[in-house]
């Protein structure tokens, strides 16, 4: 196992330097000079030139790409072309928002998924299967920002109320943050959860069958024990790797949600470094993204090993 | 035309679903004949008017006829579905057979790069390829392929990596047939199911995803209505003036997500068998 884990972590290195190049050069192909855009906007430089070597824009592509690998491998993950901050700071300021958001999400989409995918099984072809299989498939289709257009929209109407579009953060008033994350995170997580439950429920279906869950049965244990233990685990890892392909959607969906629901976190950051052509902070946070994603994968895939003891014989 | 039967007969959700999708076509190819308005009509004594008789679904802040636009933004959502994932099928299925046959170093190096890709904020990935192409249906529709064929291709080079251990190709190689010719008349009819079933479920997710990229102002530019569009700038600065702004296009959007939705899950389960699952 510790040979797999290496072998995994030895591989995330080329990834990572294939995404660095990819960002970096996709970055610069993009149309609009962010120099010529800057020195309209804040001008503090006598010219053009002077503006772009300030930046350290008037070097060699390779040497600039160089120089910001360097840096983010000694942890200096650049500073904003636009504000002049620190990329890490503005990172630490907004991941806390995308975090709570997305851990949140998740969460819902894990405990929904899961709750009614053994529910639907147990209860196959009868209504509450038809009914929670239903209710998957319109959370599936529901596009989550019409749903949270409508959740914006709705209770203004007829109530008077809408949810706070300004941000209340935790340490002012918990209570508050987590009501007003409640509701983005239940859209979201509903929309994630949907595929969770349709493989749960088929999983658990297959596992059912089987004979060894008959045994449990006819021996006499109760039917909670026999369904959370001998069951749900085999049949839950089809339903953990869906979790791990999830974090991106969580990621892309939480732009999304940030967008509507004005939350000042990492998606709507992302968005602004894109229009603004901010290289640096583009390219750091896209870096930063795919390392959180590639090592949400690899934690996901060592999971397997917890729940599924045969798994590790596998990999040695 | 067995395949049709088997829909019905076995599947009736799915025929639902085969029946809302030929409509929504058919509202694409004929919406011109089909809408009361041109999609840019404007009428400015007619903003922001509620549903009635006149107008269906209400009208937009410049007086131009909802339902009408709603008609036309079939167009967009059905082309770039069916487009965008013709193109993640094609790309990520070259991407992968080479991938999953070549094996070795080729393969290592090309999962890298679809490590890469796959580790990339998806949603932020298709916005920086519009921003590159410039706007217009035709980017949307090459930037949705594009971003697709990456996770496509995965799922093609695991079949792939199957067919190739099998005896007959070993025999066609012993056989003195060249790689291109293994590879078409052998290597690809055997991974034909996979492609077809994965690629019904990518049509959805390609209508979503054109829809939040609309959403977010990256889409195809007015003044052509997209579903997702319409539910971006001027669906929320008159949400709660004119809701039947943000709710039609939503419905609409709803409706066609669902109808591939299920007819992806039917073709599934009526082709392939062995992935009868979620």
């Amino acid at each position: 196992m510790a040979t797999y884990l290496a072998r995994r972590l030895v591989l995330m290195v080329p990834t990572l330097l294939v995404v660095s190049v990819m960002v970096f050069v996709i970055m610069r192909l993009l149309p609009g000079d962010v120099v010529n855009l800057m020195f309209q906007d804040l001008g503090y430089a006598q010219s053009l030139a002077e503006m772009r070597a300030k930046l350290g824009l008037d070097l060699p592509f390779y040497q600039q790409y160089g120089r910001w690998l360097g840096n983010v491998l000694r942890g200096n993950l650049g500073e904003s072309l636009w504000t002049q901050r620190s990329v890490l700071s503005v990172l630490a300021e907004r991941l806390p928002v995308t975090l709570e958001l997305g851990l949140f999400s998740l969460a819902f989409a894990v405990v929904y998924g899961a709750v009614t995918g053994v529910a639907a099984a147990v209860t196959q072809d009868r209504w509450p299967d038809t009914t929670l299989r239903s209710l998957a498939m319109m959370f599936l289709s529901l596009p989550s920002f019409w749903l949270g257009t409508l959740a914006i929209v709705v209770p203004s109407i007829w109530l008077g109320w809408s949810p706070s579009l300004q941000l209340v953060p935790f340490a002012d008033s918990p209570r508050e943050n987590l009501i007003q994350f409640a509701l983005p995170a239940a859209i979201l997580g509903s929309h994630l959860g949907a595929p969770i439950m349709r493989m749960t429920r088929a999983m658990m279906l297959e596992v059912l069958r089987h004979d060894y869950v008959r045994t449990a049965h006819a021996k006499g244990l109760a039917p909670a024990p026999v369904l959370l233990k001998h069951a749900l685990r085999n049949a839950i890892i089809p339903s953990v790797t869906i979790v791990g392909v999830q974090t991106s959607q969580a990621i892309a969906g939480s732009i999304v949600m940030e967008t509507l629901f004005q939350l000042p976190g990492m998606g709507s950051l992302l968005v602004e470094a894109l229009a603004h052509r901010d290289f640096p902070m583009f390219q750091s946070l896209v870096l930063f993204l795919a390392l959180f994603v590639m090592a949400v994968n690899l934690l996901v895939d060592m999971t397997y090993f917890a729940i599924d003891p045969r798994t590790r014989a596998q990999v040695g | 035309m067995t395949l049709v039967r088997a829909l019905v007969v076995r599947k009736p959700l799915g025929a639902i679903g085969a029946a809302i999708v030929l409509i929504l076509l058919a509202v694409a190819l004929f919406a011109d004949h089909l809408a009361p308005q041109h999609f840019n009509e404007t009428s400015l004594l007619d903003a922001l008017q509620p549903p009635s008789r006149a107008h269906w679904f209400g009208t937009d802040e410049l007086g131009r006829d909802l339902y009408s636009r709603i008609l036309y933004g079939a167009q967009i959502s059905m082309t770039v579905g069916l487009a965008a994932t013709a193109i993640a099928v094609l790309l990520g299925a070259a991407i992968g057979v080479v991938s999953g046959y070549f094996g070795q170093r080729l393969d290592l190096a090309l999962q890298r790069v679809v490590d890469a890709w796959l580790a990339f904020p998806g949603l932020v990935m298709v916005i920086v390829l519009l921003v590159l192409l410039g706007p217009g249906l035709g980017s949307v529709i090459l930037a949705l392929g594009i971003s697709q064929a990456f996770p496509q291709s995965r799922i093609i080079r695991g079949a792939t990596l199957v067919v190739r251990e099998h005896a007959f190709i070993e025999a066609s190689r012993a056989g003195g047939a060249s790689h291109g010719r293994i590879l078409l008349r052998h290597v690809l009819p055997n991974i034909v199911a996979p492609i077809i079933v994965s690629a019904s479920t990518y049509v959805s997710f390609v209508i979503l995803i054109e829809a939040a990229v609309s959403f977010l102002g990256y889409g195809v530019p007015p003044p052509r209505p997209s579903w997702g569009g319409m539910l971006s700038a001027t669906g929320r600065s008159y949400m709660v003036r004119a809701p039947w702004l943000s709710f039609f296009p939503g419905l609409a959007l709803t409706l066609a997500i669902f109808a591939f939705n299920v007819l992806g899950d039917a073709l599934r389960d009526l082709l392939d068998p062995r992935l009868r699952a979620a």
